[in-house]
């Protein structure tokens, strides 16, 4: 019995010190995916924040980013080719700011790390909840991230049509039916 | 004397209630039990909530489905199915129906969906409508299903609708 209370004890200990391992070295791909969680946790706001506690987040959140990122996001005419990080915390606090609460969360990432193992192409599913609707907003998303001084950083954002989406409405071409 | 009675009584009979006569039985139900349900809906059903009008009058707003994962693992998916597509995982997924197989080409005329230039019976559409549109991306390609929803009296642009890839239609609504 004593036996077996020791057995257990050690394949406990050992569990741990595995669990301990992993977390303080993480694979690209772990890492990745807790600097995914934690982003979804920066943009997140839960309740209206006073400016100086807004623009703090704003800038924590900004350092997600690398110092300038390219952009390819629908619609064109809206967003820029790229944006520098200072831009990024702007535009942030003026989101926290303006909105009472808004709960992100990253879902599905999808990562594909580089041989390199010093980028990675992260394909996710953005939903952003609030005002009430639990999917205010549901995008499929591409992130190029590169591993700075450790850090892995968004260097290239895109939007991914999960349907070939149709156009804006057009003049109808096509006499009603008969 | 009579009160201990009552109490053996009652833990006998909450013990029952809990763990059962057997133990051992009641321990490898339960593990039977988690094994099956863990293998049922990781791998063949989806239970999912409706959320948005975009399906209604078919389906209502937060009532609960469920999505079979097998249903187009030997098959390809039919005109008139409803369908799960996903965006990169299943945590969220689009409740559409297919109205345009791989090849075939689009348009809608007053919200009814024409296919090559014919009109598709489609009896689940109950608004009038006024979608008068040919998408760009109006004939599909081989590995693509136009999928869309059946409620076309919404603002077109609003509605979620277009081609989707095969291998996003992850299953078939079941109720």
């Amino acid at each position: 019995m004593k036996l077996a209370i020791r057995l257990i004890l050690l394949a406990v200990a050992i569990g741990l010190c595995v669990w301990l391992w992993i977390y303080l070295n993480p694979t690209p791909q772990e890492a990745i995916r807790r600097q995914l969680v934690a982003l979804g946790k920066s943009a997140t706001l839960e309740k209206r924040e006073g400016n100086i506690a807004a623009g703090l987040r704003a800038n924590e959140f900004s350092e997600f980013f690398g110092r300038e990122v390219a952009l390819t996001m629908e619609p064109r005419a809206i967003f820029p080719d790229s944006i520098e990080r200072s831009e990024i915390a702007r535009v942030m606090l003026s989101i926290r700011t303006t909105y009472r609460s808004l709960e992100v969360k990253i879902l599905d990432p999808v990562i594909t790390v580089g041989a390199d193992e010093k980028s990675a192409i992260v394909e996710l599913t953005v939903n952003v909840a609030g005002d009430g609707d639990r999917h205010l907003l549901v995008q499929e998303m591409k992130f190029t991230m590169k591993e700075v001084d450790g850090n892995w950083q968004i260097i290239r954002v895109e939007t991914v049509k999960t349907l070939n989406r149709a156009p804006s409405v057009t003049p109808p071409e096509t006499s009603p039916a008969a | 004397m009579q009160n201990e009675s009552v109490q053996q009584e009652n833990q006998s009979w909450l013990r029952t209630v809990t763990i059962g006569r057997n133990p051992k039985a009641t321990l490898i139900r339960v593990v039977v039990l988690i094994v099956v349900c863990t293998i049922l809906f990781k791998y063949v059903l989806l239970p999912i909530r409706v959320e948005g009008p975009s399906m209604l009058p078919t389906y209502k707003e937060n009532s609960v489905n469920v999505i079979n994962r097998l249903a187009y693992r030997n098959s390809d998916p039919k005109r008139g199915d409803v369908v799960a597509v996903r965006y990169t995982g299943d945590s969220i997924v689009l409740m559409k129906r297919v109205v345009a197989l791989p090849g075939e080409t689009i348009e809608f005329v007053h919200g009814r969906v024409l296919i090559n230039g014919r009109f598709l019976e489609e009896p689940y559409l109950t608004n009038p409508c006024d979608w008068n549109v040919k998408p760009d991306h109006s004939t599909m390609r081989d590995d693509e299903y136009y999928v869309v929803g059946d409620n076309r009296s919404m603002p077109y642009n609003l509605h979620d609708k277009g081609g989707a890839k095969r291998e996003r239609i992850i299953g078939k609504v079941m109720l």
